[in-house]
């Protein structure tokens, strides 16, 4: 046989083989794809817990659903509350909560909190800065900043879908609980402590003070009126303290601010503004500070440790990543994921976070928290947190 | 972002010729299918990944092929063929001259008788099959001239080099 022949005798077979084929459908394929990514999140995450070298610091051996009842958050522990539906036995609930997050490539996507995938896709791309998407407690609209050239604004796009909104100029939004008012951030450029720039036109002028062009401000949603809170005039360095994140309380009267780094790695920490009373927000370490911010306590180096971000959780506690060390030369020797009270006591220990890894974009929702640490997602429980899905900048939980 | 309708244009495009190449190298209709599934199913997983790639189908072909030479997988498809297709007789309606074929290829070794799909089916070059399978391409060359060798006492004319 020729080798030609035999190339034609096998072709013409495997052809004939291949038109006999009654493939499944693709729909089954994909079905069959995405419970092997969902068994591969679970096995990853149970060696992970066997090794106890989790992603961010913990494995995850819960696999109770976000969609379930959580037990009380305060004082809860890693065993607490009962075990739910395990999606490696039942598959996962659509109707489980969702998290919106933005993704590396800028697009704004609905996730499910349970495998992790894709919903919907609300804005295929957009020059998003991370850590600062925020949902409407209604759950209707997602707040997101954009960062174009020198030009920092705010947009809104319905969860529904739908083309974005220019709210107004700033970063870091945040929906008051009962979702009338929106909190977020003027400064010079940039969102996020490391991201300061000073390209841009009035950013720089040193006769302004940097720290004098960070403020707080909470917008009428309805009306768009607007309370601006500066720094205090008598604490105004020349030094700036970047605005990294805003939490409502959920009494909808306290902003938790987490600020930092101020220069040579300091200033780090949250600040505690009352939208009735204060005027003006003061970052953590300054002297007028002490009443407002969230004390430091527990180890290790309680006197150098900070507070890298911060959030309220819904019972009037605190979601907290706590590390250490500041100062120069920059060396992180303990991240670590928390749960505190108003007086910086640690109420329980959601995770370990990898010294290495910046952990931000903390939410809270029910008994439910989430952090990203680097761009992998993490939710915890009651018990420890686990991966979700990884190529994230920011993500809020979906109410 | 994982587009459903992309895996599925190239899911419907290409599964045929797939299985009909995996089941020249496995000799198994119905693991063939079962290994073409799973490695679908594998490039689902991954598709935000894998539909990037310069030639996807190649991507699917190696992890079927790879999935099939597995041991422990080999042992699972077979029972689970069983389960389902009973005794394997799935040759019986295919052309005699390729069931002759693909039986003589099931007496060479793994490694020849992939090398000669990919070269004589898929149209593979010796470049292109070092690149999927990860050999050099000397040893695609051998394996390619040792499985003629190999072939040619069972095919009753043997297999011989166009001039």
């Amino acid at each position: 046989m020729r080798e030609n022949e035999f190339r034609a005798r096998l072709r013409a077979g495997a052809a004939e083989l291949g038109a006999s084929v009654n493939p499944s459908e693709p729909e089954l394929i994909r079905r069959r794809g995405d419970r092997r990514r969902h068994r591969t999140m679970i096995t990853s995450g149970v060696l992970a817990f066997a090794v106890g070298a989790g992603g961010g610091g913990v494995a995850y051996a819960s696999l109770a659903q976000p969609g379930q009842p959580a037990s009380p958050a305060s004082g809860h522990s890693a065993t607490a509350g009962p075990p739910t539906a395990s999606p490696a036995s039942a598959p996962p609930s659509d109707s489980a909560p969702s998290i919106v997050g933005v993704t590396t490539g800028g697009a704004i996507q609905v996730f499910s909190s349970v495998t992790g995938l894709a919903r919907t896709t609300l804005v295929q791309k957009t020059d998003a800065i991370g850590d600062a998407i925020a949902v409407s407690p209604s759950g209707a609209t997602v707040y997101f900043a954009v960062k174009r050239g020198c030009a920092d604004s705010i947009e809104s796009v319905p969860v529904s879908g739908g083309t974005p909104a220019v709210v107004t100029s700033g970063v870091l939004p945040a929906v008051s609980p009962d979702g009338t008012r929106l909190a977020f951030v003027r400064e010079p450029s940039g969102g996020g402590p490391s991201a300061v720039q000073y390209g841009c036109p009035g950013s720089g002028d040193a006769t302004a003070k940097p720290s004098a062009l960070y403020h707080v401000v909470v917008r009428d949603l309805a009306t768009g009126q607007e309370t601006v809170y500066p720094a205090p005039p008598d604490e105004i360095a020349g030094m700036p303290y970047a605005i990294s994140h805003l939490s409502w309380a959920p009494s909808g009267q306290t902003l938790l601010v987490s600020v930092g780094p101020g220069q040579g790695n300091g200033g780090w920490g949250l600040s505690v503004l009352d939208t009735a009373t204060s005027r003006y927000y003061v970052p953590p370490g300054w002297p007028a500070a002490s009443a407002a911010a969230v004390p430091v306590t527990g180890s290790p180096d309680a006197a150098r440790s900070y507070y890298r971000e911060g959030v309220f959780t819904p019972d009037g506690g605190m979601f907290v990543n706590r590390m250490c060390c500041d100062g120069v030369p920059v060396r992180v020797t303990s991240s670590k994921l928390l749960k505190i009270n108003s007086a910086g006591q640690q109420i329980r220990q959601v995770a370990i976070g990898f010294t290495d890894r910046d952990h931000s974009s903390l939410d809270a929702y029910g008994g439910w928290l989430l952090y990203l640490s680097a761009h992998d997602l993490f939710i915890a429980g009651p018990g420890p947190a686990r991966k979700i899905t990884t190529g994230l900048i920011a993500a809020a939980w979906v109410p | 972002m994982r587009d459903p309708r992309s895996f599925d244009a190239f899911y419907t495009g290409s599964v045929r010729r797939l299985v009909g190449q995996l089941h020249a190298m496995t000799g198994s209709r119905a693991e063939a299918e079962d290994c073409v599934q799973e490695a679908y199913a594998r490039a689902w997983q991954r598709w935000d990944k894998v539909s990037g790639y310069g030639d996807p189908e190649a991507w699917v072909r190696t992890v079927a092929y790879r999935v099939s030479i597995s041991s422990w997988r080999k042992a699972a498809n077979m029972r689970a063929a069983h389960r389902r297709h009973g005794v394997p007789d799935d040759n019986r309606a295919l052309n005699p001259d390729y069931v002759a074929i693909v039986t003589a290829l099931r007496k060479v070794s793994a490694s020849q008788r992939q090398a000669i799909v990919l070269h004589h089916l898929v149209g593979l070059s010796v470049e292109e099959i070092a690149r999927e399978t990860g050999a050099a391409a000397g040893t695609v060359k051998a394996r390619l001239s040792r499985g003629r060798q190999a072939l040619a006492p069972l095919l009753d004319e043997g297999v011989h080099c166009d001039a």
